[in-house]
């Protein structure tokens, strides 16, 4: 007989003890600003501990998350991947809803595009993904285990030259083949040679993840919410087209310590107070 | 205000006797700061060789460090100072693109944080600039125009404007200033105290050459004082411009041995009172010190209206702008912004106007411009201090 699944997982991961900090702080931020969150979701978070009883190895933190995510899908019918490095800003009900087998968020924007060239050269992409398009790993929704053991295939030794592996697979498996894929944050402007189903979303006002990077200065407190104004930046990167709400901030950029402690010099300091205070043990701002 | 005094305050740039205008903020800053009780220590980007110094001042001992191997930004000192004299923080006041970021991520591992104090003086900001401030923990400007600059391209700074100590730099009688200074008395004297060192050159020597011209034609019994104290190879050919230009008989330079290694903070204060006026008008600025300091002895300035130097004066009071003709794109990577030679012809023409009709209510209206906004010892008691506390506490919290 079918074991009947539980609905949802928020999947957190801090290996080591510099991620495990900074999952501590993304899940208090989760939890203050949906705070019915584990009455619909079991947030697992998955550590040293459980990494090891799981037969983890050195190459398995290469592809944590659909190696994570195959687990937990055994158990529930939805994974929502939550990147330790990020804040949690806004209400995430919305991600996983309707029928879709991956729910992406975008990996950049104009100065992030430009960033990514200043740091490696070129922008982050893969195969004809445009850098535009291209998604990143750090929110990620899985209704799939078709969808997950197809990424697991690509995770091999032998495709180690791929240089953001499970993250270059993920935008593989978005674009070309054929899933049903909901965009959180937009969807292609071209879909040109790409071969999948597009998911239409409805929550459109909003920025999930590195959408927002780089901007943040800008950024505004409205009534508990933090808002990215249109054309912010300058005349040569103004970005966005329309005023984005944040649901979540993700500082992304390799592994790195102290990622949480530059707030004051990236946000205004009634915004920059008020992330430190999501990010807090404490109830009070 | 609180008393407590634990905070090991470490700052990176001129050496404070070096008489350069950075070297004179961290002057009067460092010794505010020691007269506050505060510990405070200086990477002495110019003026401390081999060995590390504690120099006595009045206010208090400061420990100086030479610059090692990096002699012009400092990088690996400030990390080895900050270790050997256990700094919490580390201020730069210097354009920060050059400071190696490795230095910077090695003096943060020691627990000391990295703020610099630094100018603005281009839209788009230099992207070195914007390369390294990512590592700041904090991040200080001198200007409006900086602060917003700043915040367009991702980054939230504190504005702390420079100053001048408006006890040193009074007005004086001209007549007395000129006598001094061995100037003649009988003369309008623009004045010209900037560094010469690039060509085209950021203080604008060609466009104030020509526009000087101009108005020593209308107006014969005109010079031009010309002070620069530091010269590069590639600098703008001042003299051979001015021959060339017919006009060499209007120039005033000081002897450039005296001006590079003998003058004093008196000096200035004698050549700038004995100007009528200040022509200023930089391509590109972060501040414009010397804009403040004229003004804090009564005189006018003309300056460009770019960059924080709209900051500065006010228009038709205090001074004039001219305007840019033309944007070109430095090394740096970002515009200058290059002042239209008539425009400044026609700020002279206007400033001279105002010292004709009115020339002791602009004395008192500059001297009151800087005496409001720009007075050392306000922006350190409003601004420095309480900061300076509110950091104490959160990276020394009371009773740890």
């Amino acid at each position: 007989m079918a074991i009947k699944k539980k609905p949802l997982a928020i999947l957190a991961t801090g290996i080591g003890p510099v991620y495990l900090d900074y999952a501590k702080k993304m899940m208090a931020s989760l939890i203050k600003t949906n705070p019915d969150i584990q009455t619909k979701a079991d947030i697992v978070l998955m550590t040293d501990k459980e990494f090891h009883e799981l037969g983890g190895t050195q190459d398995h933190m290469l592809y944590m998350t659909p190696w994570f995510t195959k687990h937990l899908l055994k158990t529930y019918e939805c994974v929502v991947r939550i990147d330790s490095d990020m804040i949690i800003i806004g209400d995430i009900s919305s991600c996983w809803e309707g029928d879709f087998d991956v729910a992406v968020v975008n990996n950049a924007n104009p100065r992030e595009l430009k960033a990514q060239i200043n740091m490696m050269g070129t922008p982050v992409a893969v195969w004809t993904v445009k850098p535009e398009d291209y998604v990143n790993c750090g929110f990620v929704v899985i209704k799939s285990e078709k969808f997950v053991d197809h990424w697991l295939k690509f995770c091999t030794p032998e495709n180690k030259m791929y240089r953001m592996y499970e993250q270059d697979f993920l935008n593989i498996l978005t674009f070309y083949c054929d899933y049903k894929v909901k965009f959180l944050d937009f969807e292609p402007k071209n879909m040109g040679q790409y071969v999948l189903q597009v998911v239409p979303n409805e929550d459109k006002d909003k920025f999930w993840n590195l959408a927002s990077k780089g901007y943040w200065s800008e950024v505004i407190l409205k009534d508990k919410k933090l808002v990215l104004p249109k054309n912010s930046g300058s005349e040569i990167d103004a970005w966005p087209d329309d005023d984005k709400t944040l649901v979540g901030i993700h500082f992304a950029g390799g592994n790195l310590v102290g990622k949480f402690d530059q707030l004051d010099t990236q946000f205004e300091k009634d915004v920059a107070h008020y992330l430190k205070y999501l990010i807090s043990n404490g109830q009070k701002t | 205000m609180d008393k407590r005094r634990d905070l090991k305050i470490m700052f990176l740039g001129d050496g404070i006797h070096t008489q350069s205008g950075y070297s004179v903020q961290m002057d009067w800053l460092i010794r505010r700061f020691l007269l506050e009780g505060f510990q405070v220590a200086q990477v002495a980007k110019a003026g401390v060789y081999n060995h590390w110094v504690n120099f006595p001042l009045p206010e208090g001992n400061l420990r100086m460090y030479p610059p090692i191997n990096d002699p012009n930004f400092c990088s690996d000192s400030m990390f080895y100072s900050a270790r050997h004299w256990g700094a919490h923080i580390v201020i730069p006041m210097i354009d920060i693109w050059g400071i190696d970021p490795t230095w910077i991520n090695n003096t943060k591992q020691l627990g000391c944080k990295f703020i610099p104090y630094l100018p603005i003086d281009s839209s788009p900001p230099t992207p070195g600039v914007l390369r390294n401030l990512q590592f700041a923990d904090r991040i200080i400007t001198f200007s409006k125009f900086g602060q917003r600059e700043l915040k367009r391209h991702g980054y939230i700074a504190e504005m702390f404007y420079e100053g001048v100590d408006i006890n040193f730099l009074t007005p004086m009688d001209k007549k007395e200033a000129r006598e001094k200074a061995q100037l003649p008395q009988d003369a309008f004297i623009w004045g010209m105290i900037a560094a010469n060192k690039e060509n085209p050159p950021r203080k604008a020597f060609q466009e104030c050459l020509e526009a000087f011209k101009v108005f020593s034609d209308a107006h014969p019994k005109s010079f031009l004082f010309i002070g620069t104290q530091q010269i590069s190879q590639g600098s703008f050919p001042i003299k051979d411009y001015a021959d060339y230009l017919g006009i060499t008989d209007k120039l005033i330079i000081p002897d450039q041995i005296y001006f590079s290694l003998m003058a004093t903070r008196e000096d200035i204060k004698i050549w700038l009172n004995c100007f009528d006026a200040l022509l200023h008008p930089s391509s590109t600025e972060g501040f414009g010190l010397t804009i403040v300091e004229a003004q804090s002895c009564g005189k006018p300035v003309l300056a460009n209206k770019v960059h924080s130097m709209q900051e500065l004066i006010v228009d038709g009071k205090t001074g004039a702008f001219a305007v840019p003709n033309r944007k070109f794109w430095s090394n740096a990577n970002s515009y200058w912004e290059q002042p239209d030679p008539m425009s400044i012809y026609i700020a002279m023409e206007k400033i001279y106007q105002m010292l004709r009709d009115k020339g002791q209510q602009v004395a008192i209206d500059c001297r009151k411009n800087i005496v409001d906004n720009f007075n050392v010892d306000m922006i350190f008691k409003e601004k420095w201090l309480p900061w300076i506390l509110n950091l104490q506490d959160e990276i020394l919290p009371k009773g740890n």
